[in-house]
């Protein structure tokens, strides 16, 4: 039989370089791969925020009502609905508010016992989350929407102005119903970005002027999350570390910034908020057990892997760069998703190449005299 | 009489000192048994120096050679006896150089010894390439860094309600967010 041998082509390189090469290969995929270990998902294009005049009597409705929610006494029977992607949660509930102490919200016709009712106490000298943020509620809501007084209407036998908060390009985001003798909001509609309704609220009863708490409450939290640090000085946590954005998903604003510290540990919960809805970023030192989370899932958001547990609110949760990020969400599941896109997550972790990479960018430190 | 025993060995080997040499060989010329064991030891030097050193066989040379060499292994030679059973040159035995002046002679299965180092200098460096990958694979774990810990969610959720409920100024929503229930452990507990 005769052996046919196929041409042999001419080597473009000495052989003895191709060792060589197969390690620089090696540094090259370190090189490509030797981006930031945390970086921000690219997240879908964020909404225009709405540039129009707002209608001045809409932005003086909103302040009113926004003093109003913890100055004036009310008791009366309200409905909650939210909707989310797997389903939708409603209630009807008692709710008593008395200036200065706080609120009861209880499962209508229960009595105001642990498991079906919620007594938050009031602070009377704080007038918001953050007296010290420049930017309220309102004015968060007319920065981010076009408002407009749309008409009136009748809620729980209660004269109403009807002030809606507008999208750039008209898309109605929240629809407020504010009573026009106390200010107070009777019914609240908002909407996502498709113009489906994710939550609403109303009150079926309402009686203004006289509230009375009952004589045994349910047990408050303690306010453990009473270290407060100002919007303003955020920075310092910046550079300790801390992940501290000062807006995300574009519209949701740091209103608020609270430190937990126990066993040693920190707790960091920032909200933000574009005026109708909240969003909490924690965040605590260390990596995700994943291992005992109830419920959740592994998700890709916007590319992003985290664990996710769809419901109201949205949740999720994951690890970046040594700290473990949980965001807790109210808002449209798209913003809260939006939100979750434009924090820090690692590179994928789960592909050949990437892991290739990140060895080879190991191996090519340990010869780096400058790292 | 005392015979000369192991000191026969020495003497036919040259290991002897002058002293010694001569004392054995006066021995030699006064006992004849000993001197013909002295001879007896001298032939059987003589005929082993002249014996070839035992090599490999040819066989065991080509099948060394083809298990180096990629692609299938060199043929057997057929039996390359004559008529008169004489074994003709084998393969190892050929000369390099054909008559003709061509620069080698290939036979099948057969590389130049140029083309054999390619070969293995391509093996080799596979090796390396196979080894620095598996060791930027094994290196390339994700490191955890911190303690692993799974958030109190329901702290978090418990929290974010009160917030949210301050922020918008809707309790009843804030209650139904937070489920009615406020967590046992306001921190949770690191899985530690």
């Amino acid at each position: 039989m005769k052996h046919v041998r196929p041409p042999m082509t001419a080597w473009p390189v000495p052989v003895w370089l191709v060792p060589g090469l197969a390690v620089l290969v090696v540094v090259v995929v370190a090189a490509a791969g030797s981006a930031p270990a945390a970086v921000a998902v690219v997240a879908n294009p964020p909404e225009p925020v709405s540039t129009e005049q707002d209608d001045p009597h809409a932005v003086l409705l909103l302040e009113v009502a926004q003093r109003a929610s913890s100055r004036v006494a009310y008791a009366g029977v309200q409905y909650v609905s939210a909707w989310c992607k797997s389903g939708s949660a409603s209630q009807v509930v008692d709710v008593t508010h008395v200036p200065g102490t706080g609120s009861l919200v209880a499962v209508h016709g229960t009595p105001a016992t642990a498991g079906s009712a919620v007594f938050t106490a009031e602070d009377a000298t704080e007038d918001g989350p953050d007296a010290a943020a420049e930017d309220g509620p309102v004015t968060l809501l007319a920065r981010n929407y076009h408002l407009v007084v749309v008409g009136h209407d009748a809620v729980a036998g209660r004269s109403a102005f009807v002030v809606e908060a507008r999208k750039a390009g008209g898309a109605v985001a929240a629809r407020l119903w504010l009573d026009q003798d106390s200010g107070l909001a009777l019914r609240r509609e908002v909407f996502d970005s498709t113009g489906a309704i994710t939550k609403a609220s109303s009150f079926v009863d309402l009686t203004i002027g006289h509230a009375r708490l009952a004589e045994r409450l349910p047990t408050s939290m303690p306010d453990a999350w009473s270290d407060r640090v100002p919007v303003s000085a955020v920075g310092t946590l910046s550079s300790a570390g801390w992940t501290t954005p000062g807006v995300l998903a574009p519209r949701f604003q740091l209103s608020d910034v609270r430190r937990l510290t126990t066993d040693g540990d920190t707790i960091l919960h920032l909200t933000y908020t574009d005026g109708l809805s909240a969003i909490s970023v924690f965040q605590q030192r260390g990596h995700l057990d994943a291992h005992r989370l109830d419920g959740f899932r592994p998700t890709s958001v916007s590319g992003a892997e985290v664990y996710a547990r769809d419901g109201i609110p949205y949740r999720a949760t994951w690890s970046a760069d040594g700290v473990v990020y949980t965001v807790v969400g109210d808002a449209p599941d798209d913003v809260v998703q939006a939100v979750i896109a434009g924090l820090p997550h690692e590179q994928a972790t789960t592909g050949v190449m990437s892991r290739l990479s990140r060895g080879a960018d190991r191996v090519a430190s340990w010869f780096n005299p400058f790292s | 009489m005392t015979h000369l025993g192991d000191r026969i060995s020495a003497f036919v080997d040259g290991e002897l000192d002058h002293d010694a040499r001569d004392r054995v060989l006066s021995h030699l010329a006064q006992c004849r048994d000993c001197r013909s064991a002295a001879e007896e030891q001298r032939r059987l030097k003589v005929s082993v120096a002249a014996a070839a050193a035992p090599g490999p066989s040819d066989a065991l040379i080509r099948s060394l050679i083809s298990m180096s060499e990629p692609g299938e292994p060199t043929p057997r030679e057929r039996r390359p006896l004559t008529a008169g059973g004489r074994r003709m040159p084998s393969v190892a035995q050929r000369p390099a150089t054909a008559p003709s002046g061509r620069k080698e002679v290939r036979g099948p299965g057969r590389v130049a010894p140029r083309r054999r180092v390619v070969y293995v200098a391509a093996a080799g460096a596979f090796s390396v390439s196979a080894v620095a990958f598996a060791a930027a694979f094994a290196i390339g774990e994700p490191a955890q860094q911190g303690p692993a810990l799974t958030p109190p969610l329901d702290s978090y959720t418990y929290q974010h309600a009160q917030m949210s409920g301050q922020i918008v100024g809707d309790p009843a929503y804030t209650a139904v967010i937070a489920g009615f229930t406020i967590p046992s452990s306001i921190a949770g507990t690191p899985s530690r």
